[in-house]
């Protein structure tokens, strides 16, 4: 018997590869057209027929899902690797060059910990209108302050370490050490900041969906199917209850790597 | 007080900074600001006079100061849609919005502070845990989907409470406050429950139980004044959150609040509405969590060189 963590952690793989082959095939599969309407159809409980039933226009819930996740995967991975590059070039260049660039990161740091810059993604996103580069840019341009936080004190912290400093004192270059010692010794902090970064980028994309800053209509969202749905909750259970799922398993799946990863690196971070 | 000052001037830079990201997305943001603000039903005589009122065709810097001076009197201009002043608008909805937040901080309060140290009174170690897990589990969903769940389960499916929200009437607040506070109270109850066991397993709770202390007053007096700060800490930091969950929660439930102002503004594409919201939200918040955070400093002499 495996223990619970490595069971966990094939959970979370199977559950996120399934998510990223059905999204990335899904003009392929055998499913209804997400967005022919019929509405002899319409609002119909799941069956054999619409396995999650069908919204008030008489299209496909599970087919709606699937390609939903099209659109939101491709946000959330845009997003979260433009966070996370932005994060690592910031964070080793403060923590590198010191002086000026340092405390410049460290005025940032202190900045969005207590600005809610997320206000400004909704003005943004609203003024400019909606766009997968839009969603992805602002995002991506607020969240990769709390991973340079960390990427900095972690780079400060090898940098007193004896091989980085035998290295410096061979005379590599900065990039050269950067690249070949302080990099892969990031390796584990890297996949934790990464799947964090994923899970808020996929909360607050979806929360824009949800508040009406997602994609153009008729393309499905999973947060706008949600905010559709919250038009029958109280007669249409599963148009509640799947998109609910789907991004509640999603973020889970992401949280158990997160947690994973983070057990790799004996740190536990109490973040909001 | 050298710490205080330069908290007060990071203060007015964050609160320049929020105000200066807001002019550059209306004026430097491709589009025609006349046309993002009054709309594109506007009749020319109308956009005419806009650009005339509001300097258009001046240079960027005398538009710059304008929007300063506007903004330090408060004046956001005029919602397009309601067509009233922001001020009186926001002045309107505020109260809604921070009933519900001090209603959910009241239950962050109680679930991750007060109920952790009765139970701990009364000895029970495995009921704290039971309840740890139970918040943590409802803490993976964002506030969204744990909003629109929860309505319909007790809403649509068992009919516990009204489905139209009653600002008067008490019942309504609860379960909004509760998803609300769902996500800060997994957080704070985990550290809060972490420090506390550290704290009892620490030397000095050794000494105070060898002096033959009660369990009580060692859980009073020792461990609480260590424990409390950190998660009181962490509290602070998580403002933001509360803002943004508002955004959903009060959407979901119908609340007419601060964030069901902001999506009727996104809705209509009420910018001038949009750009006053998001000065007062990021502004207010701002405020609050830098003087927190003073305040937790000048409490906890740890946390000041903790911070680096």
């Amino acid at each position: 018997m495996p223990e619970r963590r490595t069971l966990r952690l094939w959970f979370a793989c199977l559950c996120l590869g399934a998510l990223a082959f059905l999204a990335s095939s899904a003009p392929r599969l055998p499913l209804a057209d997400p967005l022919s309407v019929d509405l002899g159809q319409a609002l119909t409980s799941p069956s054999s027929n619409h396995w999650a039933g069908s919204d008030e226009l008489g299209r496909d819930v599970v087919s709606r899902l699937v390609h939903a996740a099209r659109s939101t995967l491709l946000v959330t991975a845009g997003a979260t690797v433009l966070d996370i590059l932005l994060a690592v070039a910031f964070g080793m260049l403060a923590a590198y060059r010191g002086g000026m660039a340092d405390r410049a990161l460290r005025f940032a740091i202190d900045l969005f910990w207590s600005v809610p810059f997320v206000v400004f993604v909704v003005l943004i996103v609203s003024i400019v209108g909606v766009s997968a580069v839009a969603l992805i840019v602002t995002i991506g341009a607020i969240n990769w302050v709390t991973a340079a936080r960390v990427i900095r004190a972690e780079t400060a912290r090898l940098r007193r370490q004896d091989f980085i400093r035998a290295a410096e004192a061979f005379g590599f270059p900065s990039g050269a050490i950067l690249r070949q010692h302080v990099l892969p010794n990031l390796r584990s902090t890297l996949l934790t900041l990464t799947a964090y970064a994923a899970i808020e980028v996929l909360t607050l994309e979806t929360g824009l969906a949800f508040i009406g800053l997602s994609l153009p209509a008729p393309n499905p969202t999973w947060g706008g199917m949600l905010a559709d749905g919250l038009n029958y909750f109280s007669s249409a259970w599963w148009l509640v209850a799947f998109p609910a799922g789907g991004i509640t398993l999603t973020l889970l799946c992401l949280l158990l790597l997160a947690r994973h990863f983070e057990d790799a690196t004996h740190s536990r971070r109490a973040t909001f | 007080m050298r710490a205080l000052c330069t908290r007060a001037a990071f203060l007015i830079a964050a609160v320049w900074v929020i105000v200066s990201i807001a002019f550059l997305c209306v004026y430097a943001l491709p589009g025609d600001p006349a046309r993002l603000v009054l709309g594109q039903r506007a009749t020319p005589e109308a956009l005419a006079e806009f650009r005339l009122r509001a300097g258009l065709d001046e240079p960027l810097y005398r538009r710059y100061v304008a929007f300063l001076r506007r903004t330090a009197e408060l004046d956001f201009g005029e919602s397009l849609v309601q067509r009233r002043p922001v001020q009186d608008l926001i002045l309107e909805r505020a109260p809604q919005t921070a009933g519900l937040i001090a209603a959910a901080v009241a239950s962050v309060l109680v679930f991750s502070f007060v109920l952790p140290i009765l139970l701990r009174l009364l000895g029970t170690r495995s009921g704290l845990r039971v309840f740890e897990r139970f918040w943590a589990g409802a803490a993976v969903a964002p506030p969204y989907v744990l909003a629109v769940v929860v309505l319909a389960i007790f809403a649509g499916w068992l009919n516990w409470v009204p489905a139209i929200f009653e600002p008067s009437q008490l019942r309504s607040w609860a379960l909004p406050a509760l998803v609300l506070a769902a996500y800060p109270t997994a957080i704070v109850l985990r550290l809060f429950h972490q420090q506390m066991e550290q704290a009892f397993n620490s030397p000095y709770v050794l000494r105070a139980r060898a002096m033959g202390f009660s369990e009580r007053r060692i859980l009073l007096s020792e461990v609480l004044p260590n424990a409390l700060t950190t998660a009181l800490a962490a509290l602070a930091n998580g403002l933001a959150f509360f803002v943004t969950g508002t955004f959903f929660v009060e959407v979901v439930f119908g609340i007419s609040g601060l964030g069901g102002l902001t999506y009727d503004a996104i809705r209509n594409k009420d910018i001038a509405l949009l750009v006053g919201l998001c000065i007062v939200f990021a502004v207010s918040i701002t405020a609050i969590s830098v003087t927190l955070e003073a305040a937790l400093r000048f409490l906890n002499p740890r946390l000041r060189e903790a911070h680096a």
